[in-house]
Parts: C-alpha cells; structure tokens; sequence
C-alpha cells in the first residue's frame, strides 16, 4: 500500500460483537431505504401500494428497537402505580368497575403508554 | 371448463330473460374478498354494451338465503325509495347457472378512492356537496324500515354493544383503552332513535362520486335493522378521513353533517348520540383491526398488509382516548 493515503480509511467502532457491523437495525434501514427510494420509482399499479406499505413495516421495526426498551420499562412503571401487573389485569379491572373512582388517573395511564405504541406505529399520526 | 367460461357461459344464461341473447365479453375477476367475489364485465347484444359487475358469495358460503342475492332485493327496495346505490341487472340463488348467490349491477362511472376524492381538483364540486349527499343518502336508507323489507332475511341489531363485545372478548388479547371504551359506552348509552334500515358501512372508499357528487353507496353486504346513529357515527370514524381533517370523510363537520340530516328529514340527533356512535365505530373499527393483524399472527395470512394492519390497532386506542377525555 506504499504511496496511498490511508487517514480516513478508520472505521467507526464495532459495538455489535461477536457479529460484524452492519447490525440489524442498520440492515433494516438499508432495506427501507432501498424500497422506498429506489424500488418505488420502478413499480407500477397495486405493487406500488405493498411497496409502500412493506417500508412502512420496516420503518415500524427501526422504531421498536430504536424505542422498545424505553417504552417498555416505562409501560411497566406505569402498571406498577395502578397496582397491576399486565394490560390483561389493567383491562379485567377497568371492566369490573374497579376503576370508576380513579377514571382519570386510568385514562391518563392508558393515554402515555398508547402514545408510546402510537410513536413506533405512527409517530405523525397524531399530529392533525 | 375454467372457473371463468363457467362464469361467461352462467352470465349468459341469467341474462338472457332479462337483455335477450348476449355475448359475455371483457370478463375479468376484480377482488376476492372475505364472503364474495367480484367480476367486471359486458353484456353485448348487437350495439348494445352492457357495461355490468357481478357479485358472487364465496364458494363454501351457503345460506338459505345467499348474501349477494339478499343485498340485490335490499338495493332494489332502497332504489324505489331514491336512494343512490346501482340499478340491479339480476340476481338469484342456487341452484342455479352460477351455482351460488349472485347479484348483477350496472357499473357506475365515478371515482371511490379517498385520496384522490379529497384532493384533485376536478372532484372539488363533488366535495362542496359531500356531506350534504351523504346526509340525504342516509336519510333516505333510514326513513327505511322492517315493514319495507318484509320478507327479506335481514338481522336486526337491538343492542350494538353486545356482539362487539363478545368478538373482543373471543379474541382474549385484552387493550385496555378498548375496555375503557366499552364501559363508557356502556353507561353513557344515548336514548335510541327510532329503529330502521342501517347501511352498515357507509364511508369514505365504499361511496362512489362523480363530478356533481354521490351517485351510489356501495357495498351492503352489512345492511341490518337497529339504530340509524350507526351510520352516521360511522361516517365520522377518523380511519374514514383518509388523513382529512374534517371528521365526515376529512370534508366536513360534524354539525353540518346533522343540519342536512335533519333538512333532508333524518331525526333530530343530539351532538352527544352522534359521539356515542363516534365512539363505538372507534372502536369497532378498531376490533376489525386486531382481527385482520390476529390473521397475520395466527397464520393464517402471510400477508405484509395484513401484518401492518395489527399496528393500525393502536391508532384507534389513540382516537378511542382521545374523544373520552
């Protein structure tokens, strides 16, 4: 390599071992991006639509693993101050009327975590 | 012989009292939904073209009284009382040439798909009198009832709640923002309205328009007898605004939708019925939502659309949060 300039042949650290880099949210990505930036211009007719939708599925999946243990831990917490342990007992109290008398600590509750779900499904949707 | 001369060579038979001898040309399968299929095709008898679709329950799919040819006797009826929906060319029961019910409708030229509705230009007549159509339209349907459809074999729905309820239990993945809905509902039922014929899934996408507005509600396929709010609370569900802002199909409000209902002799509905029913078709739709996603996860579909609609689930927790509080 004798007479060649090899300063910015570094590469970035390696954070994913034992594997090699790209990890999997950057293969997503990489795949995301191919289908909506490349492989869109090129369809015709009903494809162009499962196209659209299949980046969308992966966009949804770079968000849960970018988000997911956040939202995780939090929604946890959050079952923690109502005294329950899962969405199925949250949901089997609203329905006994458990809740009546704290309906807008419930409410509230159900709202952020829904927030978290909607900001890895669809983080524009509630903008209107 | 193929699936499709079967078809034809059916056609050709069940027309023929009703156009004389036709030839069956352009036939082409359009969609195959849950419970029927879809063909486009014409009719043609010497100059004549008889631009037509035809709708056939799904092999599989029988009833003493198939569904296609149930929806043909309704669409007749509501014909004859002016409501816009497409002028039936045939229809009938097994057995028979085309094996299975099966209804035969004159196509209609016009456009269904939200977007282009909502935003093209050449739709901007047809928008101004979106609501006001969809108001007269409905009207129309509920001025409807059990006696002008006598005979027909048609479902009547007393309490809405009861079989939504029961399929989001059966499904047992519990939300817990659907649950807060169900009990609101529950006890903040609206006096009912006079009970009639319910449409059943009159919105954006199965409405078809011309440039001067509504020519035709389609697919019937959920007509019952119950509570004429249903429709009109259907009409508002935010996933009918197709990204719209306005809540009656993301071109209108809500009071002007009850206005024209009531000038063109619809009951006079309170804003808080039409929420309850708002809510309901939330959450309905919603249900319909976490059923199409538990194909994909139950594996019975491969379908990506399908997969992506399992997370469409939370936009409706988000719009069933959002007008509770």
């Amino acid at each position: 390599m004798i007479g060649m300039d090899a300063s910015e042949w570094r590469l970035p650290e390696r954070r994913n071992q034992p594997y090699d880099e790209p990890d999997a949210l950057a293969l997503v990505g990489a795949v995301r991006a191919y289908l909506r930036d490349e492989l869109l211009d090129r369809v015709e007719g009903p494809d162009r639509w499962l196209v659209r939708v299949a980046a969308n599925a992966l966009a949804i999946a770079e968000r849960e693993v970018r988000l997911g243990a956040g939202h995780r831990a939090a929604h946890g917490e959050r079952l923690a101050e109502l005294g329950v342990s899962s969405d199925r007992e949250l949901a089997e109290a609203i329905r006994s009327g458990a809740f009546d008398d704290r309906w807008d600590e419930v409410l509230g509750s159900v709202r952020a975590s829904v927030a978290d779900s909607m900001a890895v499904a669809n983080p524009d949707y509630g903008v209107s | 012989m193929s699936d499709e001369e079967a078809v034809a060579e059916g056609l050709a038979e069940v027309l023929q009292p009703v156009l004389g001898p036709v030839s069956i040309q352009g036939l082409a399968r359009l969609t195959a939904g849950a419970n029927r299929e879809t063909w486009r095709f014409d009719a043609v008898s010497g100059e004549h073209v008889h631009e037509l679709v035809l709708q056939r329950d799904r092999a599989g799919l029988d009833r003493a009284l198939g569904s296609c040819a149930r929806e043909a006797e309704v669409l007749r009826r509501a014909r004859a009382h002016h409501v816009p929906v497409a002028e039936v060319s045939g229809s009938g029961n097994p057995p028979g040439p085309l094996e299975r019910s099966f209804s035969i409708n004159r196509r209609l030229p016009g456009e269904t798909i939200a977007r282009r509705l909502q935003r093209d230009d050449e739709w901007s007549r047809a928008r101004e009198r979106f609501v006001g159509d969809c108001a007269t339209a409905l009207a129309r349907i509920h001025r409807l009832g059990a006696e002008d459809m006598d005979g027909i074999d048609l479902p009547e729905v007393r309490d809405v709640l009861i079989p939504l309820e029961a399929t989001y239990l059966a499904l047992d993945d519990p939300h817990p923002a659907f649950d807060l809905a169900v009990r609101w509902l529950e006890q903040h039922r609206p006096e009912p309205l006079p009970s009639s014929l319910v449409h059943g899934d009159f919105r954006l996408g199965n409405l078809i328009l011309d440039h001067d507005g509504l020519v035709a509600a389609l697919d019937w396929e959920g007509t019952h007898l119950g509570d004429p709010g249903e429709d009109l609370g259907w009409l508002c569900v935010r996933a009918w605004r197709f990204g719209g802002a306005q809540p009656v199909g993301g071109m209108g409000t809500r009071e002007e939708l009850l206005e024209a209902y009531q000038r063109a002799g619809g009951a006079d509905v309170a804003p808080e019925t039409l929420r309850w029913w708002e809510i309901f078709g939330t959450l309905r739709w919603g249900v319909i939502c976490l059923q199409l996603g538990g194909d994909f996860r139950a594996g019975r579909t491969g379908s990506v659309e399908m997969a992506v609609i399992g997370r469409r689930v939370a936009e409706n927790e988000h719009d069933l949060l959002e007008l509770l509080a």
